[in-house]
């Protein structure tokens, strides 16, 4: 998955456990643990606002794009087809 | 903005669902028990009593009604029996399923399954039942009336609307196999 989200880096940095992330945000731990992991399909907005409310953060601070040359291959794949 | 519901929402709509079909489910169970008592029941009564089953079936053979020996009533009652089985088998699933419901696991692969053999098990005690119409018939009299006389007793319009219903649920069955793979696939999004 080529996005990644660091969220990880921001509760360090907040000095804050996923626990508490997970109760502030009214989601579970396991699943904030797949957030960490990229194993969640996609992230809606309003729960990305709540995080970013809760670490007192921007999007692009949690959020990256890791360009890969197999990613763009399955991507022009789908495309084509 | 997304449009999709996130988790805590789809949680609070699923828990008010249950809620509201909670007492719709209470009263399914307590229906498919009783269903399936009073069909054994009235099994067993009919089978007991050798002049009632004698003078039902010589009626649909247009006879007069004979006595029927100990071996003919007791197969008559475990082929019935055996239709019960499957009833049985049908209420006990129907059960199942309103159990789930109640439990919150109304989108789940568990509870379309539960659906979907639910209906197959209905169909094929009712299947089961028209099949052995004449058979009994033949078992009590030692005749088959032609269908002519007895094709409301063989195929009737409850039969076929029975039928109907169960093959729409069904169909039903697989609409929620996909709502439950939808579910799970929205699970997946935060």
């Amino acid at each position: 998955m080529p996005i990644i989200v660091d969220i990880d880096v921001m509760l360090a940095r907040r000095k804050m456990k996923s626990r508490e992330l997970s109760a502030h945000i009214g989601i579970t731990e396991q699943q904030i643990s797949l957030l960490k992991t990229g194993k969640i399909k996609g992230l809606r907005f309003d729960t990305l606002a709540k995080i970013c409310y809760v670490l007192d953060c921007q999007p692009g601070e949690l959020i990256r794009y890791d360009k890969n040359d197999a990613d763009l291959a399955a991507l022009a794949d789908q495309v084509s087809n | 903005m997304s449009l999709s519901v996130s988790p805590s929402d789809a949680n609070r709509r699923i828990e008010a669902l249950r809620h509201r079909v909670g007492w719709i489910c209470q009263t399914g169970r307590i229906l498919v028990a009783g269903y399936a008592l009073w069909i054994l029941w009235l099994v067993i009564s009919f089978w007991s009593d050798a002049s009632l089953a004698a003078r039902r079936f010589a009626t649909l053979a247009g006879m007069e009604p004979a006595e029927i020996s100990l071996a003919t009533q007791l197969s008559g009652f475990l082929l019935s029996l055996t239709t019960w089985l499957l009833v049985a088998a049908t209420c006990w699933t129907a059960w199942r399923l309103f159990t789930a419901y109640l439990d919150g696991r109304i989108f789940t692969f568990g509870s379309a399954d539960l659906l979907r053999r639910t209906a197959m098990l209905g169909i094929a005690a009712v299947v089961f039942d028209i099949m052995i119409r004449p058979l009994m018939v033949w078992l009590v009299t030692g005749q088959v009336p032609d269908y002519a006389k007895a094709s409301y007793y063989y195929f009737s319009p409850n039969d076929l609307a029975l039928l109907i219903f169960l093959t729409s649920l069904f169909a039903i069955a697989h609409v929620f196999k996909v709502a439950a793979e939808l579910a799970d696939e929205n699970a997946e999004i935060l």
